[in-house]
């Protein structure tokens, strides 16, 4: 299993980014660039021939436990910002009748 | 290469495949354009992704990633898209603008499926009595702290007439006003974002 | 008393949780006791741990190896920031009273962010850094969208999506980090970090480190999100952005250079470049503005680069003046915003042409303000000059960075003169009624200016040990340097910005989409990674 794989996952990401013309997008690029970073960690942290790193008397030799704690925090914090995204994006549809950046950035707001 | 290829054992093959399958699945939800796909096709690059930490010695990350990925993301997802492709009307008019000889046959009821048809909205005709409470009664307060897009009431200053009000904000709204312009007893009134300082 | 940090962070959030469980109309009280407890028990500890920082490493969980475990600690630096956090939060607290009203859910989200910024200030550990900087991410995003116009809703979902995808490019060189040291508790990390010195790794996770901090930093050319955030929020929530939160970027930025300070790389130079760069920009596009608000907002930016041309420079004397001006900033930008919320709540608009008359119609605000101004632009007496003479004196030797520093400070000047227009005018006739507190409020930030003015040697010997005693406080040198900046300054408005050129009516409308932010998001990235990696 390659590093460099995941690395292009995490570039694709970043390409969706900036190149995305819905916001919608923009809120899954940001979920596809988070998954590559922690496939990344999780695959730096797996040794070769250890174990599960689950409470197993018979055992002795397991992959490091410590960026499986930190990952899922990590999923849970990506799962949070997508939702709170997701919901700012149902009140942006709401004012501007539409999702596309720049119909949503251009206009000015008719007052100011 | 072959030898490469040869040297391989069946896990490591597998996590060569996934990762490749990975890699498309990403590029594509990157070109789509449409939403719907994108959502089913994330809803597949977390399963993928999933059985790729699984195969990295790590169980319980795939445990989360599944149940948050696969389920989760998709439901708010179309909780929130349903909710976005609603176009919700209050008719105030109460007169046969909508529903003529107890059918939806009105000329108000025609050009808003035009519109609403043209637009990919569902179109939501309602009277519910929530929208006339006191605190909420007034039509831009109505528009600017529930959600209904497009208030009917009558012109007070025609006869036979109709005034549609809307924020606007709203691209939808100026859209109806171009369909708006073929007929003279319909108007239309915008309401501008008010910002009221602090 | 060495759980004392612990308890700092726990104790806003508690409350937060109280306020919105329980609606009582009183709670707003509870919110001020909570912060009197705070204060007390910061000071205490301060007192007790003034002179041995190493004894305040505090490992969570009852591990016994410093490298695993989530650890916290605390230094001169970060007191200095937890003080300037609570009485930030003293003035927002006050600012917002009101005698039997409380709206719960908005005191809910505050104080847990006060919470989660102590957390931040405090953490020693790359992943709980890490968690804390998402969580502010999360709750300003909330705070900036709680006014529920359109336009705020849009510039926090701008904000939320930049800031999270730099804060995943830091993840990204935490992984970097773990692999290569098999720890990420920042004070091991300070110690071992030359032993990998000059591998490709290391610079490339300092890049991507920086590339984040500089998102959240309101670096150029990433600064688009901080105008639109601060422009559409409410004043007292853009008080505290502006005053406390991009301080937050500019803590990291410091605490990851002390982290990569034994690697010896050369960053000195381009940050300095990229703060000159982010000041000039700044106080263009303020001065091209005819909203108080976005003027203040783009003055901030321009003053943050101000800040990281004192913060890279390898003098430490130097250093000390870009964490005093952070301070000063903090202090004086909250005061400019908490009055221009009041001016705005009192004339129902934000355009300039349309205020006039402040000085006779509130003319305790009006001197507040004033102050605040005479203090950003760096009149002797007030703080503003003081931080800003520690700067030009360590950039004695070059004529280049004492010829960039007056182009910015007249940048500067010229933009209050144009906001001091304000004040000239008619009486208005009939506005509502004042609250006292606010007058409080701005009282007690301006005494802080008028305090950092003069006290500065006592405060930074007791905070860092820095010697300040050859800065003087009032010199005819000073003065005639600000004589003549406000003299040019007012020519510049009265010749170009008075009649609306074309020029600036364009720099007004230049608008950067989406697509265009993160497209120089990544050249960002690439330009620092070719310096860093390649050269």
């Amino acid at each position: 299993m390659n590093p460099i794989l995941t690395f292009i996952v995490i570039l694709i990401g970043f390409y969706g980014l900036a190149t995305s013309n819905n916001i919608i997008k923009s809120v899954f690029s940001v979920t596809i660039i988070e998954s590559g970073v922690i496939l990344l960690f999780l695959n730096l942290g797996n040794l070769e021939g250890g174990a599960i790193p689950i409470l197993n008397d018979q055992v002795s030799y397991i992959v490091d436990p410590l960026p499986q704690a930190l990952m899922i925090t990590t999923i849970v914090i990506g799962s949070t910002v997508t939702a709170l995204a997701l919901m700012l994006c149902i009140k942006i549809f709401h004012h501007y009748g539409t999702v596309e950046w720049k119909e949503v950035l251009g206009r000015k707001d008719v007052k100011s | 290469m072959v030898d490469f290829f040869q040297s391989l054992t069946l896990i490591e093959m597998t996590a060569y495949a996934l990762q490749a399958l990975l890699i498309m699945i990403a590029f594509a939800i990157v070109i789509h354009k449409n939403n719907g796909t994108i959502v089913i096709l994330i809803a597949s690059f977390s399963l993928v992704t999933a059985s790729l930490y699984v195969i990295n010695n790590a169980p319980d990350v795939a445990i989360a990633e599944v149940a948050i990925g696969s389920a989760i993301i998709p439901l708010i997802y179309v909780i929130s898209i349903s909710r976005q492709r609603e176009f919700i009307v209050l008719d105030k008019a109460m007169d046969d603008f909508i529903i003529h000889d107890n059918t939806f046959t009105g000329v108000g009821y025609i050009l808003l499926k035009r519109f609403s048809d043209f637009y990919h909205l569902e179109l939501n005709i309602t009277n519910d009595p929530m929208y006339y409470k006191d605190t909420v009664s007034r039509d831009q307060v109505l528009t600017e702290q529930t959600n209904v897009d497009l208030i009917i009431t009558k012109d007070p200053q025609k006869e036979d007439g109709y005034v549609l009000k809307g924020k606007a904000s709203n691209i939808l709204m100026s859209k109806l006003e171009e369909m708006v312009k073929d007929y003279d007893n319909i108007r239309l009134i915008k309401f501008k974002d008010r910002d009221l300082g602090e | 008393m060495s759980q004392i940090p612990v308890i700092l962070i726990f104790l806003p959030v508690l409350t937060a949780l109280f306020i919105y469980l329980f609606k009582w109309r009183h709670m707003h009280l509870l919110a001020l006791l909570t912060q009197t407890g705070m204060t007390i028990l910061a000071i205490v500890y301060f007192l007790h741990f003034k002179d041995q920082f190493e004894a305040t490493h505090i490992i969570l969980g009852g591990w016994s190896d410093v490298r695993i475990g989530i650890s916290l600690a605390n230094d001169g630096l970060s007191m200095a920031f937890i003080f300037l956090t609570l009485f930030m939060w003293w003035s927002v607290l006050t600012y917002l009273y009101r005698f039997g009203k409380t709206e719960h859910t908005f005191l809910f989200f505050l104080m847990f962010l006060q919470g989660v910024f102590l957390g931040l200030l405090q953490s020693n550990d790359l992943f709980n850094l890490f968690v804390f900087f998402e969580l502010t991410t999360i709750i300003v995003t909330i705070l900036i969208a709680y006014k529920k116009t359109g336009e705020s809703f849009r510039a926090a979902i701008y904000y939320l999506l930049l800031n999270t995808s730099g804060v995943l490019l830091f993840l990204i060189a935490i992984v970097m980090l773990y692999n290569l040291y098999g720890t990420i508790n920042i004070r091991v990390l300070s110690e071992v970090i030359h032993t990998h010195a000059d591998t490709t790794i290391l610079k490339f996770a300092y890049v991507l480190m920086m590339t984040g901090i500089s998102v959240k930093a309101a670096l150029f050319p990433v600064f688009t999100w901080l105008p639109k955030a601060h422009g559409v929020a409410q004043s007292a929530i853009s008080a505290l952005l502006s005053g406390l939160i991009v301080k937050g970027g500019i803590y990291l930025f410091f605490r990851i250079n002390f982290l990569f300070e034994s690697a010896g790389l050369p960053y000195h130079n381009i940050f300095f470049i990229l703060g000159l760069l982010t000041a000039l920009s700044g106080i263009i596009f303020a001065l091209a503005q005819k909203n108080i608000k976005l003027m203040l907002a783009y003055s901030t930016v321009s003053q943050i680069g101000l800040i990281i041309m004192g913060l890279s420079s390898p003098d430490i004397t130097t250093f000390y003046g870009g964490v005093l001006h952070t301070f000063n900033h903090a202090l004086f930008k909250a005061l400019l915003f908490l009055g221009a919320g009041v001016i705005i709540a009192v004339y129902r608009t934000k355009k300039l042409d349309e205020i006039r008359g402040v000085f006779r119609t509130m003319p305790i605000i009006s001197v507040m303000m004033i102050i605040g101004m005479l203090a950003i632009t760096g009149m002797p007496f007030f703080n503003g000059y003081i931080s800003k003479s520690i700067i030009k004196y360590g950039f004695e030797d070059s004529v280049f960075r004492t010829l960039a520093l007056y182009l910015v400070n007249i940048g500067t000047t010229t933009l209050f003169i144009k906001m001091s227009h304000i004040f000239f005018g008619p009486k208005m006739l009939s506005y509502p009624m004042k609250h006292r507190q606010q007058n409080i409020t701005l009282l007690l930030l301006a005494l802080a200016c008028l305090v950092f003015g003069n006290f500065y040697v006592e405060i930074m010997d007791a905070f860092f040990g820095i010697d300040y005693a050859h800065i003087t406080r009032i010199s005819l040198g000073g003065l005639l340097d600000y004589g003549i900046t406000v003299i040019i300054g007012i020519l510049i408005y009265l010749y170009v910005l008075k009649k609306d050129v074309k020029l600036v009516k364009g720099i007004r409308e230049f608008k950067i989409s989406f697509e265009t932010a993160n497209i120089l998001f990544i050249a960002l990235l690439t330009v620092l990674t070719f310096y860093f990696v390649i050269l």
